[in-house]
């Protein structure tokens, strides 16, 4: 580089040139960070979905959609949690249905969205429910059911959404799993989904021992048997949440209920036995 | 003859002028006070014990701020240092000592890199304070929901706190190759601001209108995809809040993208400053 | 060789994107010795300060070349040894003085020792010593034009280029500059500088060059200039009554021709030059 060098062309000549160069060297730059766009695109965890538009529009109105688009995404979510909130405490069953729905369609990626989301519908919305029809009168057996029935079907839906977002979570298992358990008295598809989130990495140390406990109740004890079986070595034994001793004393249970022989039973392997297994994985 | 070479000192040396005076200019403090009552402003949150999720409308409350704000000051804090010294022929003095341009532009660009880094610091702090001190209220008031200590992700802050220093930059780099362009500060004003919604925008436009009949328009979306860089990459903060990690080798593909941007638009604002009339 | 070189030096500007060509100079040549002290004078637009611009080589010319010190001016090593002062100068309102010509001492690479003491000395030359530590935008439009010089000066330049050095300056302050710029020539420096007034020129300068319309109209020597005609004004206290037409009668009995009468324009200046310059000599005594 030797200075500017004093052109003999005009400022018009030499302002195209600059600007022909420029646009050409932005274009160049671009075509040549495209590969690492891509690639930082890809290494997002939870991959952006791009959201509706139409749908936001509709409910919105253009200027919340433009905020979203323009990076402001998880801003907007908490505000319109707020107005769902807002919704929740009158009690306005419509309202909040609607606002669980577009906030996470507005920003997915936050679990709690979800989850709270989900609890609402299946439990605070029946009472509401209930509460309406029954106009403090009892409701009747069948129409309780149905209520009861709709609200957690509404709720499963909301969380089948999210598991499409979130296919690693095990706590949209365990949510569902709960739901199945506690509104539909369906123990069988509550056992299913606490075992698919005991698959999951983070899966909590309850869901698998719940799962054995429901297999029980639900008169299969092997399997019961089974599961705590393969499921106790696993457990590092110096955590509590883990709760080894536990999973060890049903399985000590199990083996007297169905009079396993002695030499079939279940033995632990020895505490120091582990700690060399942690070990060599360490 | 002995030739002079193009020197870090001198161009150090305009950075530091071009911070001062935007420093003096008071543009700082108004930015920062205004950003830091947005995100004190997430305290009306607690209102509504949200719990341990007030914690995450603390946090987006205070990057929102810290994006929309530093646009603001970005934007404007470039065009500004640079016009003023045009416009007040300043320029010519600094230019008439022994300078290269390009001293004179990335000097400008480096005072702009630096008012924002220390916007994004003290912003970034202020959040991380405010959110320790949530989070200790709330986990007096529910130590329950703390079993496994505090939750947020105060390293993950950090990152994002620069994270959002380098968008910032570029985009100041951005501003200031339309200002060495541009015959008016209004005009790179408006043209930056232009240009932050098709950064923003361009990618989302691409997912969307990608199945578009009209190639006319594919092939116009995907120019401007060419032309400019795609700021939805540096919109991390939203994940930390999430709950969300961010991972070394991320931030360091984004961290070259920034700087493959900062570069070339830093060249080119030299390349066009060397072609200007004072 | 010569400190500046202006070779055949042609500008065209063109307002906006289609406009007209505007020619703000015209195929210029001048050739500047070292040591030598040079005015361009012109009317208003006749592209004095595109000129010095271009030998400045802040702008570039559309034909032709300049040098200074056998450096073409488009190089950054040209301005190595330049002080350049632009027309009416106004600077950054938030530095102080001090602040502002200790900015561009580091600028032009002065050595860093004894560098504040180099900055404050120059300051005092150019009178500013008691606001320099204030800030700029509280300075007048003298003070400013004066903290312009001082930047100028500061890198101890062997050429400096000063557009209408005295432009919103008092008399007293136009002489001490004027004083200054004398020093400057026997210090072996070499100064272009623009003026509107020929006064001043006259004063300064060692070679006047007239500008107009963007073409060199005129070039000479100052003394060679103010010597034509070789006449003699007399100036002396009110005259009696009579007294002029026998002295008009005595000069053409001595062959020598009488031109006219004039009333010196000049009392007020001189004037206020007794009296505020008296009164600045007198402060420094004080202090
Ligand atoms: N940047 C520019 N764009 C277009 N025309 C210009 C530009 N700068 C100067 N000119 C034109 O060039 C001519 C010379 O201008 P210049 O400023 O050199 O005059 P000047 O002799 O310094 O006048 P003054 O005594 O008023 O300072 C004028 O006609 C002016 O309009
Ligand atoms: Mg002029």
């Amino acid at each position: 580089m030797a200075g500017w060098r004093f052109t003999a062309s005009g400022i018009v000549n030499s302002r195209a040139k600059v600007t022909v160069v420029v646009s050409a060297v932005l274009l160049i730059t671009g075509a040549a960070l495209r590969p690492v766009e891509e690639w930082v695109r890809k290494a997002e965890p939870h991959p952006m979905r791009p959201v509706r538009a139409r749908r936001i529009n509709a409910v919105l109105g253009q200027g919340t959609s433009m905020a979203v688009l323009g990076g402001f995404r998880a801003l907007v979510a908490d505000l319109l949690w707020l107005k769902a909130y807002l919704a929740w405490s009158a009690c306005d069953l419509p309202a909040t249905e609607t606002m669980i729905r577009v906030v996470t369609t507005v920003d997915g990626r936050p679990l709690c969205f979800w989850l709270n989301g989900a609890r609402i519908m299946a439990y605070d919305m029946t009472q509401w429910r209930l509460r309406a029809v029954g106009r403090g009168g009892a409701v009747p057996t069948a129409l309780r059911r149905r209520i009861t029935d709709e609200q957690a079907g509404m709720a499963l839906r909301l969380l089948e959404d999210a598991r499409g977002q979130h296919p690693e979570s095990a706590a949209v298992c365990v949510e569902m799993a709960n739901i199945h358990l506690n509104t539909r008295a369906d123990p069988a598809a509550a056992a299913c989904w606490y075992r698919q989130a005991a698959a999951l990495p983070d899966a909590p140390y309850y869901a698998a021992r719940i799962h054995a406990e429901l297999l029980k109740r639900l008169g299969r004890p092997r399997e019961a048997y089974a599961w705590l079986r393969q499921l106790h070595p696993t457990l590092p034994p110096g955590e509590e949440a883990a709760g080894a001793p536990v999973v060890l004393g049903r399985i000590r249970d199990l083996e007297r209920a169905l009079e396993i022989p002695e030499n079939e039973r279940y033995v632990a392997p020895e505490v120091d036995v582990v700690a060399q297994r942690q070990q060599k994985i360490d | 003859m002995n030739r002079v070479a193009f020197s870090l000192a001198r161009m150090n040396l305009i950075a530091g002028n071009t911070f001062r005076e935007a420093v003096r200019q008071r543009l700082l403090p108004l930015v920062i006070l205004v950003a830091a009552a947005m995100t004190g402003s997430a305290m009306l949150f607690r209102d509504f014990h949200f719990g341990s999720s007030e914690l995450k409308f603390v946090m987006d409350v205070g990057f929102g701020a810290l994006t929309f704000f530093g646009a603001i000051l970005s934007i404007v804090a470039s065009a500004q240092l640079f016009f003023s010294e045009i416009e007040r022929r300043t320029v010519l003095t600094v230019l008439a000592k022994p300078v290269w341009r390009a001293e004179f532009i990335l000097g400008k660009l480096g005072g702009v890199l630096l008012l924002l880094l220390v916007y994004c610091v003290l912003v970034t702090t202020l959040l991380a304070g405010l959110l320790w001190w949530c989070e200790t209220a709330l986990m007096k008031a529910d130590p329950g929901a703390f079993e496994a200590g505090r939750t947020v992700a105060y390293a993950g802050l950090v990152w994002c706190g620069l994270v959002q220093w380098l968008k910032l930059g570029v985009l100041a780099a951005l501003t200031l190759l339309v200002a060495s362009y541009a015959r008016s500060s209004l005009f790179a004003v408006l043209a930056g601001f232009f240009a932050l919604v098709i950064c923003q925008l361009q990618s989302l436009a691409r997912d969307y209108y990608g199945m578009m009949d009209s190639s006319l328009a594919r092939g116009g979306l995907e120019l401007l995809g060419l032309v400019f860089p795609n700021f939805q990459l540096f919109d991390v903060a939203d994940r930390v809040a999430a709950g969300g990690t961010l991972s070394i080798g991320l931030i360091g593909g984004i961290a070259a993208y920034a700087l493959a941007y900062l570069s070339v638009y830093g060249g080119l604002a030299v390349y066009c400053f060397r072609h200007r009339e004072l | 060789m010569n400190a500046i070189e202006i070779d055949g030096i042609t500008k065209d500007f063109t307002p906006g994107l289609f406009g007209a060509k505007v020619r703000a100079l015209d195929g210029v040549t001048l050739r500047i010795g070292a040591g030598e002290i040079v005015g361009l004078l012109g009317p208003n637009g006749s592209g004095k300060s595109t000129l010095l611009k271009i030998v400045v080589g802040l702008l570039a010319p559309t034909a032709g070349a300049c040098r200074i010190e056998g450096v073409p001016s488009g190089r950054v090593e040209a301005r190595r040894g330049v002080g350049y002062l632009p027309e009416a100068p106004d600077f950054c309102p938030h530095l102080t003085g001090f602040e502002l010509v200790l900015f561009h001492a580091r600028l032009g690479r002065a050595p860093r020792a004894g560098m504040k003491e180099r900055v404050e000395a120059v300051i005092a030359r150019v009178g500013l010593v008691e606001v320099m530590h204030r800030r700029i935008g509280t300075y007048s439009q003298g003070m400013r034009q004066r903290i312009g010089l001082a930047q100028a000066l500061v890198t101890d330049p062997r050429v400096l280029i000063l557009d209408e050095p005295t432009a919103g300056i008092d008399p007293v302050g136009a002489a001490e500059i004027g004083a200054m710029i004398n020093r400057f020539k026997t210090q072996g420096r070499t100064v272009l500088l623009s003026s509107h007034s020929p006064g001043q020129i006259e004063d300064l300068c060692d070679r006047v060059a007239l500008l107009d319309h963007g073409r060199l109209v005129l070039q000479e020597r100052v003394d060679e200039l103010t010597r034509q005609g070789g006449r003699t004004a007399l100036l002396v206290d009110p005259l009696p009554e009579g007294v002029l037409g026998e002295l008009r009668g005595w000069l053409q009995a001595r062959g020598v021709e009488f031109h006219g009468v004039e009333m010196p324009r000049s009392r007020l200046e001189r004037v206020f030059l007794e009296t505020v310059g008296r009164r600045s000599k007198g402060g420094d005594e004080r202090s």
